[in-house]
């Protein structure tokens, strides 16, 4: 084993008369790069690689086709297997339900395992730098998990001034509707853990319920940062429902229901065989309900630029300036799963949900489309993110009560003139 | 309007006002009274547009210290020597010595050159014809004092302070003449040369 | 937060101690703030939690040794400090610096320059929320680094810039490797604007917030883009040029508001500025290079001739300031003919920056507060010396 380890890095170079490094040639400078980046070894082999990722993923989702539909039949035979051995029948239901429910309350922990490494890896490369690359071997792929022990293994501080049980009961207060607020929710084709006929109503419902959390958070503290954070941020929360609600109406209103299964499924078709009869492409009406509704998404999610709850550079971190360890991670917890429900939203009140976009795509089953959507839309929260700066708390206040709100009120009256004009054209068709 | 024509025209109305023996090099240098230091101030912006103060500070002339931090009085004045505590007994109440137990006037045996007062320097300038003066004021070191230029130029608020926190000058007028870089418990100025070093555990 | 105000919820006034642990300080400075809701009534700053006694130790070392003191005041822009505690010691001593090294001193003056202004630029645009910017500010500064470390081994403190002198001539092949950061460099400049200076969110944030005006920025001592900001184009550069800023083609930005965004943008401004600054620099010891016959600026004479190593100079008192990268920098050198100064003052600019904060705090809103200080780009190194 008389084996010579290379220095990674070659040894500097002195300059001997004067004692000084001389040109470090290993030190890397990207004025390279900035000429072509596509002369790069490197960056071709990394393009290369996302294209074969991109690619394999399509083709496992092509093999395991559609899960939707096989789920009831799942339940049935479960249920002749239970009558056969003479098993009662709610203990089967009962079974049935917790699976369910077990598989609902991983949608936001897998989801956050995702999307916090997926976040770092597209921060990093945004601004050119390279994210985790050490744990998991691959480009940091295990970075959340060994984050997730961490976070788990850490002394859980509670501040002397702090009101000790809400402190305890807000986190709890925040995570317990991020999870709740999934079960209306379509993830493909018949794959849906309740199809509640009011999904629109319950997911809006639900997903306000948080904010008391936030409050609870802010208050509890005892600090005036976490105060502070927790004021701006139930005025802000409040605030931005209102458009948030009211951009999604002209949907429904040409949809003509509330459950969100339906409103994904009506999406089907194509006009004159290539446009996707998605809602986003609905003339005006569908652009304007997905503009709003995306800001006030973000807004709802405390991201940059609407952060300011948690603005890092006034209120220190706003109302969980005083959390650690598990607590913090359920708040950050929460957070992502909000993102990823209003990105599931997105995809199914105005991208089609699971529908391809072109005719001929439709041998990717349901739910890899429902996933694709979401992600490509999640990488836009991120990418506002990462570029702009942060509102000031009364600058979005006026943007909200006096240009979205009354955006969102005219786009439903413009859906109301839509869908006469709609009426009036099908009938003259038929006239005709 | 160069920097003589101002002097000559500002000596009319303050007769204390004089060309500086000890230049500051590239800048002409009056002496001014200690009392009429405001009131030139004032003249010279409201008339002759000087609208920027750089610098106030202070220089204590009684003398070089020591490198190590002994006043050099310190061996030939027995009587002050007495008054302070010897290196090797130092108590831990006496580590930080009450201004009061500093020698106020400097001894006779004081090296050549050095004087018993405080000089305070202002170096105020016109940005519009380019004229820039330096103000020299000597005050004495026994409760030295002097008009402050707070009103006329805000600069002088914390530059005041400043000198005020290292040396002890207190300036008239000033509304909220507190110490600003050393804390409020720093007993002493600093930068006064008869400061006196205490052997502590670090010596 | 006491336990009495987290019992009893009452409205009124509530007094936030904005740092010295604060993240958007920018070191230990202290705000003590008075807020009602999330506008500020009375703002207090309080600074001395980084008080070295830099002038004190002036006093017990020798000019040489007090030169690495000087490093230490704007530990961002170290080679500013260098110059004019070099160009004071010069005057006092009468020593007059070979032209090249006035030349190797003016570019890594504006070199500095760059890199601090960077800084600004990264941390300022933190303080709005904004991240990304702030890596590819340090991307750019790095590369500043490597070049002073080729130069002189330092990456921050280089006392690099003597008294008489700088302590090294360019190594082989840096000037090359100076024009290649400056190309790479101004094309980021108009990156900077699309990203971050012409945001409207941005815009909305800094401009109109913390307006100065012209008097009120003169009257408190301003300097640097934080005075140039509000309209006077006072620069020392221009109004008194040292070394060889006077055969130099440049413009000075000025702003017309006061406001953060004037301040901000003077500073974006001003680093266009120093690169063509830098470029004129290169030119000038290169052109010496290719024309031995002329030897203007021969290689390698870098020293004044007879400069001794333990310098006494004669007694006087000389003043010399120069625009560093906050403004308007000077030292007051007193010698009384031995080895040590007698006295040395510091003029920070930072230290005036700070003052007006007091008067233009008022009124504000707790995020503008972020806004005007990160807009001064202070350092408080220099603040509390």
């Amino acid at each position: 084993m008389e084996e010579t380890i290379q220095p990674k890095f070659s040894e500097p170079v002195f300059n001997r008369s004067h004692g000084r490094l001389l040109m470090p040639e290993n030190r890397y400078w990207p004025t390279r790069m900035w000429k072509n980046p596509w002369s790069l070894p490197t960056y071709r082999r990394g393009a290369a690689v996302l294209a074969g990722l991109l690619s394999g993923a399509a083709g496992a989702a092509w093999l395991l086709g559609e899960i939707g539909p096989r789920v009831a039949p799942l339940y049935s035979m479960a249920e002749q297997y239970a009558l056969s051995y003479g098993i009662p029948l709610f203990l089967v239901q009962t079974a049935w339900t917790v699976i369910k429910a077990a598989v609902l309350l991983a949608v936001p922990l897998v989801n956050a395992l995702f999307a916090v490494w997926w976040e770092r890896k597209i921060s990093a490369h945004m601004q050119s730098r390279m994210g985790p690359m050490y744990v998991g071997r691959w480009h940091g792929a295990l970075q959340t998990i060994a984050d997730g022990i961490k976070l788990f293994l850490k002394e859980d501080l509670v501040p002397e001034s702090a009101d000790k049980i809400v402190h305890l009961l807000a986190p709890v207060a925040v995570i317990i509707p991020a999870i709740l607020v999934f079960a209306p929710i379509p993830f493909g084709r018949e794959l849906v853990y309740a199809d509640l006929d009011i999904g629109t109503v319950y997911v809006f419902a639900v997903g306000g319920v948080s904010v008391m959390g936030i409050i609870m958070a802010g208050w509890a503290s005892g600090n005036k940062f976490s105060l502070l954070g927790g004021l701006r941020s139930a005025a802000q929360l409040v605030s931005y429902e209102l458009p948030r609600t009211f951009s999604v109406i002209p949907v429904i209103m040409l949809a003509g229901t509330l459950n969100l299964s339906a409103i994904a499924g009506l999406q089907a078709g194509y006009w004159g065989g290539v446009l996707p009869r998605w809602f986003i492409f609905y003339p005006v009406v569908g652009q304007v309900a997905f503009v709003v509704f995306l800001i006030a998404s973000v807004a709802e999610t405390n991201r940059i630029p609407f952060d300011i709850p948690e603005a890092e550079s006034e209120l220190v971190a706003g109302f969980n300036t005083e959390y650690s360890g598990m607590k913090f991670a359920l708040f950050f917890l929460s957070e992502f799963a909000y993102v990823l429900l209003s990105c599931l939203l997105m995809a199914a009140f105005f991208f089609g949900g699971g529908e391809p976009p072109l005719p001929f795509l439709g041998f990717l089953p349901s739910w890899a489309w429902f996933l694709g959507k979401t992600l490509v839309l999640m990488f836009c929260f991120l990418w506002f993110r990462w570029t702009f700066p942060r509102f000031r708390v009364d600058r979005l206040m006026d943007f909200n009560w006096k240009f979205l709100l009354p955006v969102s009120l005219l786009n439903i009256a413009a859906a109301g003139v839509l869908i006469w004009f709609l009426d009036c054209w099908a009938a003259g068709l038929l006239g005709g | 309007m160069t920097a003589e024509e101002i002097l000559t025209e500002l000596q009319a109305s303050f007769p204390g006002l004089a060309k500086s023996d000890a230049q500051v090099k590239d800048y002409p240098a009056w002496t001014v009274p200690a009392q009429s230091v405001r009131a030139v101030c004032e003249r010279l912006r409201s008339k002759f547009s000087f609208d920027y103060l750089d610098v106030i500070t202070a220089v204590d002339w009684s003398g070089q210290v020591n490198p190590k931090g002994y006043p050099q009085s310190l061996g030939q004045q027995g009587s002050e020597a007495a008054g302070q505590p010897d290196s090797q007994t130092a108590q831990p109440s006496s580590l930080i010595p009450h201004p009061s137990s500093f020698p106020q006037g400097r001894p006779a045996a004081q090296p050549a050159g050095a004087r018993d007062i405080f000089e305070l320097v202002y170096l105020v300038s016109a940005l519009s014809t380019g004229v820039k003066i330096c103000l020299r004021c000597e005050i004495p070191r026994k409760e030295p004092a002097a008009p402050s230029l707070y009103g006329i130029f805000m600069a002088a608020d914390w530059q005041e302070r400043e000198v005020y926190d290292l040396f002890g000058i207190h300036f008239e007028g000033h509304p909220n003449l507190k110490r600003i870089l050393t804390p409020e418990t720093q007993a002493g100025y600093p930068l006064r040369k008869d400061y006196e070093h205490v052997s502590d555990r670090y010596d | 937060m006491t336990q009495e105000s987290s019992t009893a919820l009452k409205t009124g006034q509530m007094f936030i101690n904005f740092g010295p642990q604060h993240p958007s300080t920018h070191g230990v400075l202290r705000i003590a703030l008075t807020v009602e809701g999330e506008v500020v009534v009375k703002a207090d700053p309080d600074v001395g939690y980084l008080h070295r006694g830099i002038e004190k130790l002036f006093e017990a070392r020798n000019y040489s040794q007090g030169l690495i003191l000087t490093d230490r005041l704007d530990y961002v822009s170290a080679m500013p400090n260098n110059l004019a505690y070099c160009l004071a010691v010069e005057r006092l001593a009468a020593v007059q610096p070979p032209l090249r090294a006035q030349y190797l001193r003016v570019m890594v003056s504006e070199l500095t320059r760059i890199a601090s202004h960077l800084v600004f630029f990264g941390t300022f645009s933190v303080d709005m929320g904004a991240f990304t910017p702030f890596l590819y500010a340090f991307r750019e500064r790095e590369m500043i680094l490597d070049l002073f470390e080729m130069l002189c081994g330092g990456r921050l403190l280089y006392s690099y810039i003597r008294v008489g002198g700088v302590s090294a001539d360019c190594p082989a092949g840096w000037e090359e490797k100076c024009g290649e950061f400056i190309t790479f460099f101004k094309p980021r400049l108009k990156d900077y604007d699309t990203l971050l200076s012409f945001n409207p969110i941005f815009k909305d944030r800094t401009a109109n917030v913390g307006r100065i005006s012209a008097a009120q920025a003169l009257s408190w001592g301003l300097s640097g883009p934080n005075l140039r900001a509000s309209g006077p184009d006072y620069d020392v550069r221009k109004a008194e040029p040292y070394c060889v800023y006077d055969k130099l083609d440049f413009t000075v930005p000025t702003g017309k508001t006061g406001s953060c965004w004037d301040r901000y943008y003077c500073r974006m401004l001003e680093m266009g500025q120093s690169a063509e600054i830098v470029l004129q620099c290169l030119d000038a010891l290169a052109g010496t290079a290719c024309l031995p016959a002329g030897r203007e600026l021969p290689p390698g004479e870098i020293m004044a001739k007879g400069v001794p190593k333990i310098l006494k100079p004669p007694a006087g008192q000389a003043y010399a300031h120069i625009e560093a990268s906050r403004g308007d920098l000077g030292f007051y050198a007193v010698s009384d003919g031995s080895p040590t100064p007698y006295r040395m003052h510091v003029r920070g600019p930072s230290f005036l920056n700070v003052a007006i904060l007091q008067e233009i705090l008022a009124g504000c809103k707790i995020a503008d507060v972020v806004a005007v200080l990160g807009s001064f780009d202070i350092v408080l190194g220099e603040v509390d010396r």
